[in-house]
């Protein structure tokens, strides 16, 4: 259809379908009036665009990065339980929900918000941390060790951009899988079974974690059968940054350094495909593996050349590769490249795979003229490709080889042409079905079995993979108690080692919800991830969060529909938490489609919340394991019907029930009041209820210190509706948002309660020497558990 | 010249991964697998002679206490007596990590003349199999045919 290899000449007499046409030939990814908008520039220039033009405006232009959804003006309807229609219009979605926040609460204490590679927030004693969770979905599809591998070193290289370059201190990880139990015959959309998946994706992110000498110390796996064909692979990193390094900047005149691994042909359109459903027949060029030995020295000579000042600005070269880096850094100066000057892994890549290779392991950085012969030999020194390939100047995209013009573009129309989407949005509550009787049930059975389902079992296989000790910072780690194997609920990191400031970090999900309602959804895995971190003690009031959006093809509006319903309750709940979102990503056309089959399937719109705060004394950092005899144990939080979504739910096959919901008037001032009591050490243990409710609780609580337990759910606060049911199975199931089990000494009993006010809590019973999780339920029948049982299912129950 | 650098552990250790690659494999259905034998393979090109070739292997490739290792040129056509052989490689483009250690390690070691190295793996299936059976078993549980090949003889 095109002739010539350099230039789209018939580029300006195409149809919107030719363009359409020409732009699946070429895994563009960009819509007809993307491509129309492209074609009316070039034709106001009199010229045609280069393949190299076209290329690099795909990649700016991509949903990877530029989020088109996210920003795109929206017509929501949706209908509420009584069949009312409501609309509402989004001027641009993501400014309207999650950065609205943000702006509205202007916290002093965030330093960079959604503008850099990561979110920074003040830490203290002139320090700052940067934190930033990614995902890399479709890569750990289709090779889950690279994919995964590269995922991490990605992120990790986000938080060696962020302002001048943070030390990364610690790296997260979820993920999200098919179902281990699957036959021989059921597979990944990319043709690999889910076992292979889940042992290639935690190799992928050990290998590199490790490796890289930073630990691993927070993160979940879920198990859902609509990740078979899209499993979810998010990777975050912490790191730590000094205030002044917190700014930077881009001068006319700088040069554009190019530092690290090598460019070879691999990743390439790894952006633009990544903005699309995943199907069968992807190339293996779009595949990235990683090396993070080349990505450990980068990161040492990179913060030794920040603390020398040998560059103003600096970020990574992920998604577009060199065209995005270099595009994004040069927005306001213009930046002239030479690509014979880009360091290749062999010869023979064509100059448009230079521009564009998604090769790991490299920054690209400006430095001032005068800085460069420093630069030089310290990169020397340490083994580190380093090359100048251009400077910042002109006011345009100029891109060359060997004296070839590739690409001249006004970096206007680059980064601010694509054209705003409109997109329709609907929502239909599904048709709510009943909860199944308790009828013929066993209740001991039935906590046995939710501790065995592979979402609320042990992670030990995975965790134990990861070093979550290296750089001696990991004050509360991911299993504690004397024997190490209670799950904690957030990490806490100690910052400096003779100072006792420390850094909480903590997650929530749970995408099982969404098939009740997205708006419930997100506002649950919000309240888990700051549960999580008001149960080790972190200050409350310097929580920051981070928002990663999962979804099937936006395009559909009841796909968007569900983002939508999850925007709004991040903005609401956010708002009356008064948590600032510092920083987000969004993966979407997580869809298969098999051609062949002519099916397609999506998965559950999911949300990670990642949290992070402070705690001025990690001594002082509270633990989950039970810890003492005779100590009375509390429950706080109301307990209520809420079976929808719940783990038992699932155990018993049920889509039926009501999903948890969120008040935040009364959640909020207990999560202030459990902290004050937590500050005043009235607390000795205290565990957070979410998956598989009190019942899962209880269990990691006494297995977590090896004691037992005396419970009697008849004094578990219940909502009016629980109450009249007394149903054993509900109460010690029950998923409701809000809620703690505390462990307290007698002698602080009274200061406890009085502490915690008006805040619904009761004292359901208390620790005993005798390894047994003895419960009296709503009937009166004792039932118990060995704690050995217990910790037998739960450690048993992930068999990769 | 090219160079076939194979590493395997000696015999009298025992190879924990063929074992449970083994259960695999009667698992799928290659209930004819005997033994199953892994290891790793690596070829070496560029104006190296033997004692070159030999240096790499033995000082960086291979671990003189548990793992022993043959060099020699690649044969024409790979051939096994008393079962099937697969060797797994990187298909050309996608990036090899191994390899470029490799590459560096052995200029560290001053070793001169050393152009271009690829890494894969080896699996000898000892047994009664055939062909198609084993490469099926392959590139179901022991590669990415996104980014792998497989040579089975």
């Amino acid at each position: 259809m095109l002739i010539g290899s350099e230039t789209a000449e018939r580029f300006s007499s195409l149809s919107a379908m030719e363009l359409t046409a020409l732009s699946r030939e070429r895994g563009l990814s960009l819509n007809a009036e993307e491509m129309t908008t492209i074609q009316t520039h070039f034709k106001k220039l009199k010229r045609s665009p280069t393949w190299a033009e076209l290329e690099t405006l795909a990649q700016t232009w991509s949903e990877h990065c530029k989020h088109k959804t996210f920003r795109a003006a929206v017509h929501h309807v949706e209908r509420d339980d009584h069949g009312r229609v409501h609309e509402r219009y989004y001027k641009d979605l993501l400014k309207d929900t999650i950065v609205r926040v943000t702006e509205t609460l202007k916290k002093s204490w965030c330093l960079s918000v959604f503008k850099d590679n990561a979110g920074i927030v003040d830490a203290g004693d002139g320090q700052a941390l940067a934190f930033k969770v990614e995902t890399h979905n479709h890569p750990s599809a289709l090779e889950p060790y690279g994919g995964a591998g590269t995922g991490l070193g990605g992120v990790i290289r986000d938080i060696l951009g962020a302002g001048l370059g943070a030390k990364p201190i610690a790296n997260t990880d979820v993920f999200c899988f098919g179902p281990l139990d699957e036959t021989a015959s059921e597979k990944t959309g990319s043709g690999l079974s889910t076992r292979r998946v889940v042992h290639g994706v935690v190799s992928g992110v050990r290998d590199y974690g490790n490796r890289m000498g930073i630990p691993t110390v927070n993160g979940a796996v879920y198990f859902d059968e609509d990740f078979r064909e899209n499993p979810l692979v998010f990777c975050g990193t912490l790191g730590l940054i000094p205030h002044k390094a917190v700014a930077k900047e881009v001068r006319s005149g700088d040069l554009i350094v190019s530092l690290g691994g090598r460019v070879g042909r691999d990743g390439i359109h790894g952006a633009t495909f990544s903005s699309d459903a995943l199907t069968t027949g992807i190339p293996s060029s779009v595949v990235q593996i990683g090396n993070p030995i080349v990505e450990k020295k980068l990161m040492d000579v990179l913060l030794v050349a920040r603390d020398r000042g040998l560059y103003r600005g600096i970020t990574d070269c992920g998604a577009g590769g060199l065209s995005s880096a270099v595009g994004e850094m040069g927005e306001t100066t213009g930046a002239d490249v030479h690509l014979e000057s880009v360091s290749l892994k062999y010869q023979g890549i064509a100059p448009w795979e230079i521009w564009l290779s998604e090769s790991q392991e490299r920054m690209v950085l400006a430095v001032p003229p005068s800085h460069w012969p420093e630069l030089k030999i310290l990169c020397e020194s340490e083994d580190v490709d380093v090359a100048v390939i251009g400077t910042f100047r002109g006011g345009r995209l100029r891109v060359s080889h060997t004296g070839r013009a590739l690409v001249t573009l006004d970096m206007g129309f680059l980064h601010d042409g694509v054209p705003k989407r409109t997109m329709k949005s609907v929502w239909s509550p599904p048709a709510r079905k009943e909860f199944p009787s308790q009828k013929g049930t066993s209740v001991k059975k039935d906590l046995l079995a939710v501790l065995a389902q592979p979402s609320v079992a042990s992670k030990e296989w995975v965790v134990r993979q990861y070093d979550h000790e290296v750089q001696g910072r990991t004050v509360g780690k991911p299993f504690v108690g004397p024997r190490g194997v209670g799950p904690s609920d957030a990490a806490v990191l100690q910052l400096h080692p003779s100072r006792p400031l420390g850094a909480v970090l903590a997650c929530g999900l749970n995408p099982h919800y969404s098939r009740w309602d997205p708006y419930w959804m997100a506002a649950s895995v919000l309240d888990e991830a700051v549960r999580n971190l008001v149960a080790v003690g972190a200050r409350i009031d310097r929580i920051s969060i981070l928002d990663n959006f999962c979804g099937g093809n936006p395009t559909r509006p009841e796909i968007l529909g569900e983002l939508v319903r999850a925007s709004q309750a991040c903005h609401d709940i956010a708002l009356a938490y008064g948590l600032p979102f510092v920083s987000g990503k969004d993966s979407l056309f997580n869809e298969f489609v098999d051609p062949k089959a002519k099916t397609r399937r999506s998965i559950p719109t999911t949300l990670l919340i990642s949290a992070l705060s402070l705690l001025p004394d990690v001594s002082k950092a509270v633990t989950m394991n039970l810890k003492k005899p005779g100590n009375s144990l509390f429950i706080l939080g109301e307990t209520r019907d809420e079976m929808g979504g719940s783990r038992y739910g699932i155990l018993r096959n049920s889509l039926g029930g009501d999903v948890p919901r969120l008040n935040p008037t009364e959640t909020w001032p207990l999560y202030e009041r459990l902290h004050r009591a937590m500050h005043k050490d009235l607390v000795v243990s205290c565990h957070d209820c979410s998956d598989g409710g009190v019942g899962v609780t209880l269990a990691e609580m006494c297995f977590g210190g090896g004691f037992g337990a005396r419970v009697d759910l008849g004094q578990v606060p219940l909502s009016a509706d629980l109450a009249k049911e007394k149903r054993t199975d509900k109460v010690l199931f029950s998923e409701s948002n809000g809620r703690f089990v505390v462990e307290v000494s007698p002698p602080f009993k009274r200061e406890f309660v009085r502490v915690l006010g008006k805040s619904v809590l009761s004292e359901i019973g208390r620790v005993v020497e005798s390894p047994r999780l003895e419960v009296v339920g709503l009937d009166g029948k004792r039932v118990v558990w060995s704690v050995s049982e217990l910790e037998k299912s739960w450690r048993g129950g992930l068999k990769p | 010249m090219t160079w076939r650098v194979r590493v395997e552990l000696k015999k009298a250790f025992l190879d924990h991964r063929g074992e449970a690659l083994k259960r695999e494999a009667h698992h799928f259905g290659l209930t004819g697998v005997r033994a199953l034998r892994t290891g790793a393979v690596y070829e070496l090109e560029g104006t190296l002679d033997q004692t070159q070739a030999l240096s790499i292997a033995g000082r960086l490739l291979a671990d003189p206490i548990t793992q022993e290792f043959s060099v020699a040129p690649p044969p024409k056509k790979d051939d096994f007596s008393g079962g099937r052989r697969a060797v797994v490689w990187l298909k050309k483009g996608v990036a090899d990590p191994v390899a470029d250690t490799v590459f560096l390690a052995s200029k560290d070691l001053s070793v001169q003349g050393l152009e271009s190295v690829r890494s894969g793996h080896v699996f000898d299936f000892l047994g009664t199999l055939s062909g198609p059976d084993v490469r099926r078993f392959c590139e179901e549980h022991l590669m990415n045919s996104l980014i792998q090949t497989v040579d089975v003889c």
